[in-house]
């Protein structure tokens, strides 16, 4: 792969899944690309459809009543949904993934060693020794205490913040070029979390992966990663550097989310509200998916779905962006 | 609304708890503790007792919000149960004006509880799922309101309804027809029939989405200022904490740390635990957070704290400590005092604040 090329490009991915109530688009039309080494932040709340984004770039969407469209390609090869022979290759060594429950996502009745080293065993084909001196290893760098003695431990002896470090680790076993965290510390207690983003942070730069943050939480995604993109209602609705897109956005609900937060040290008497909620994905809303809610909104806006407007860097799905100065 | 719910306070008969206002508490508890017993488990740990909550006081003035901070298992939603008389107390004392939860039960206690209504972290366990929603609007008026017409009633819950946001309709809806935000309003209404004086909110906005969590907030602010209700608000989250609160209590393994008024608290926390946590606060402003202090390790298990001061072994301070003082952290559990640095409401529980 040329430097500089990008280690993900996705283009046009659409899923749908058949539901009772018919036929449910959770993603729509999203392209992106994702360079080597950049962190890059995926937004969205509940329904937003970022959550099976991040299924689809792992393969993991290959089941009945589920369509998945559009192009993906990874280091260069094109991928499909179907291919899961060639998937199980490429998860773990190319690309991984942490999970919101580090609970859920360890086998409780292996111990933790051995599940760090799984993936190497099936990837590498190592010897029992050698396993078990790689797995304290591993566990020593995402900086779990005393590894030499927690690496017989069972999964429920450690703590959530301990757990979601095996995660890590797991994950990391094969040095895959693109980690995806989906949520990595919402289960967590805040000073938890502050540890698990800093080890995360600490391992991206010292292997040069590219991190594919998933989260709700905007703070997070504003001290954590180079670049932001939004997703409403299955759709891509901004994309740009963390820096202007938390500062300056250019769509009505990136705005929109930013000011309902309660921010440190600027208390207000009343926080700015988004009206409505998420829509029904069985049947979004005509034109702009936002518009219902949207103060910007207009009649072309209720009529046109709005295109995506590439820009110097990132690029917005709005008719009505806010003006790039404010 | 109709008068009887709202009782004048009545001046407090004891005398004042270190750190109330000058206004008379609504709500006042003392030095609560709360044990429960482990039975032995599959894990084969030995039986234990956890000592959940380990003398906690708080006095909350009427019409004021007092928030209840801490990570999970620090205790603080058990204190929320022990405000509610739904648990026990192992020793201490929850008023309510002048009527002693904590030495009421059965029909009395019932009674008591009209003037005190929750409003917990998940809406859709709250609400029972087979009951529309005007009916289950309607179930307190019906125990504690029973003199009221069928007509008076129904006409009452519209009201309600329509007060938190939600359509006429709404009433003849089912829970599961609802999204988060619109079951967190019916809670609320529900909370609100039979006029309570205190609402212990917990974790009132977790499970909501962040466009629909301002709602939630705003609302409840604005119940607050409109009937005057006192909130116990108990929270994990420091930013919506420093916009509903007046007074802000950190706890931590069972203890209060720190106790503050919220602009005192959050302009210059007085515990390290509260520095470190208030600095764990992601900020969506570029470049404007606090310097990070990363604690080390986790919270201890309540089972078998740390002898001392219970914040010692990840305290940040403790690190910059001689060994002489090192010594008192490990030996002496800190009260909760106030420092000789002008502001007498703030009270901390650490042996070395003034180094802060």
């Amino acid at each position: 792969m040329p430097p500089g090329a990008p280690l993900l490009e996705v283009e046009g991915l659409s899923v749908s899944f058949a539901t009772a109530g018919g036929r449910l688009r959770a993603v729509d039309g999203v392209s992106f690309s994702l360079t080597q080494g950049r962190r890059v932040g995926l937004v969205g709340e509940s329904g937003s459809g970022k959550s099976v984004t991040a299924q689809a770039l792992m393969g993991l969407l290959d089941a009945p009543g589920v369509q998945v469209e559009g192009e993906l390609r990874l280091g260069g090869e094109r991928l499909t949904a179907t291919d899961e022979r060639r998937w199980r290759t490429l998860r773990g060594n190319k690309v991984a993934m942490v999970f919101q429950d580090p609970a859920a996502a360890l086998n409780p009745r292996m111990r933790v060693g051995e599940q760090v080293t799984e993936g190497l065993l099936v990837h590498q084909g190592l010897g029992r020794a050698e396993r078990r001196r790689r797995a304290v290893e591993l566990l020593t760098r995402v900086g779990l205490p005393d590894a030499g003695v927690r690496v017989d431990a069972w999964p429920h002896e450690l703590s959530g913040g301990m757990r979601q470090r095996v995660c890590i680790a797991m994950a990391l076993a094969c040095g895959p070029q693109l980690l995806i965290a989906d949520e990595p510390t919402t289960a967590l207690d805040v000073t938890v979390q502050a540890q698990v983003m800093a080890l995360l942070a600490r391992l991206q730069a010292e292997t040069g992966m590219a991190v594919l943050l998933i989260s709700h939480d905007l703070g997070l995604v504003a001290e954590w990663c180079d670049e932001v993109m939004v997703m409403y209602a299955g759709q891509l609705v901004e994309r740009g550097p963390a820096a202007r897109v938390l500062t300056r956005p250019r769509h009505p609900y990136t705005a929109g989310l930013l000011a309902s937060l309660p921010l440190p040290g600027e208390r207000r008497e009343r926080l700015v509200e988004i009206p409505g909620m998420v829509p029904d994905m069985r049947a979004p809303p005509s034109g702009c998916r936002f518009n219902p809610r949207c103060p910007r909104a207009d009649e072309r806006c209720r009529a046109e779905a709005p295109a995506w407007s590439e820009e110097a860097e990132g690029g917005h799905r709005c008719h009505l962006p806010l003006s790039e100065g404010t | 609304m109709k008068g009887d719910a709202v009782t004048a306070p009545h001046p407090s008969p004891l005398p004042e708890e270190r750190g109330a206002s000058r206004a008379s508490p609504l709500l006042r508890a003392e030095a609560l503790h709360k044990r429960f017993s482990v039975t032995p488990s599959l894990l084969g740990r030995a039986r234990g007792e956890v000592h959940a909550v380990s003398g906690v006081s708080l006095s909350i003035p009427t019409g004021t919000t007092l928030a209840l901070v801490g990570e999970s298992g620090c205790g603080k939603s058990t204190v929320g149960r022990l405000v509610l008389g739904l648990t026990r107390p192992t020793s201490g004392r929850v008023f309510l004006g002048d009527d002693e939860v904590t030495a009421l039960s059965g029909e009395r206690l019932r009674r008591l509880r009209r003037r005190m209504q929750m409003v917990f972290q998940d809406p859709g366990a709250a609400l029972n799922p087979r009951m529309r929603i005007a009916d289950a609007v309607a179930e307190g008026l019906l125990v504690h309101h029973p003199q009221l017409s069928r007509a008076e009633r129904q006409a009452r819950v519209a009201a309600l309804l329509e007060r938190v946001g939600l359509r006429p309709e709404a009433g003849q809806r089912r829970p599961g027809e609802l999204s988060g935000g619109q079951r967190q309003r019916v809670v609320i209404a529900r909370a609100l029939a039979v006029e309570p004086e205190l609402l212990v909110a917990d974790e009132p906005t977790s499970a909501l989405d962040v466009s629909v969590q301002a709602q939630v907030l705003n609302l409840l602010m604005e119940l607050k200022a409109e009937r005057g209700l006192t909130f116990l608000f108990i929270s994990h989250d420091l930013r919506v904490v420093e916009h509903v609160a007046d007074r802000v209590a950190v706890m931590y393994l069972g203890r209060l740390v720190e106790e503050a008024p919220r602009e005192t608290l959050f302009a210059r926390p007085r515990h390290p635990y509260t520095d470190a946590l208030l600095s764990a606060v992601p900020d969506p402003r570029p470049g404007r957070r606090r310097a990070r202090v990363v604690l080390d390790g986790d919270v201890p298990s309540p089972l078998s704290p740390p002898p001392g001061c219970v914040f010692h072994p990840r305290c940040p301070l403790y690190a910059r400590l001689t060994e002489g003082e090192r010594a008192r952290c490990r030996g002496e559990s800190p009260e909760l005092r106030t420092l000789d640095d002008g502001v007498p409401s703030a009270h901390v529980a650490c042996h070395f604040a003034e180094r802060m």
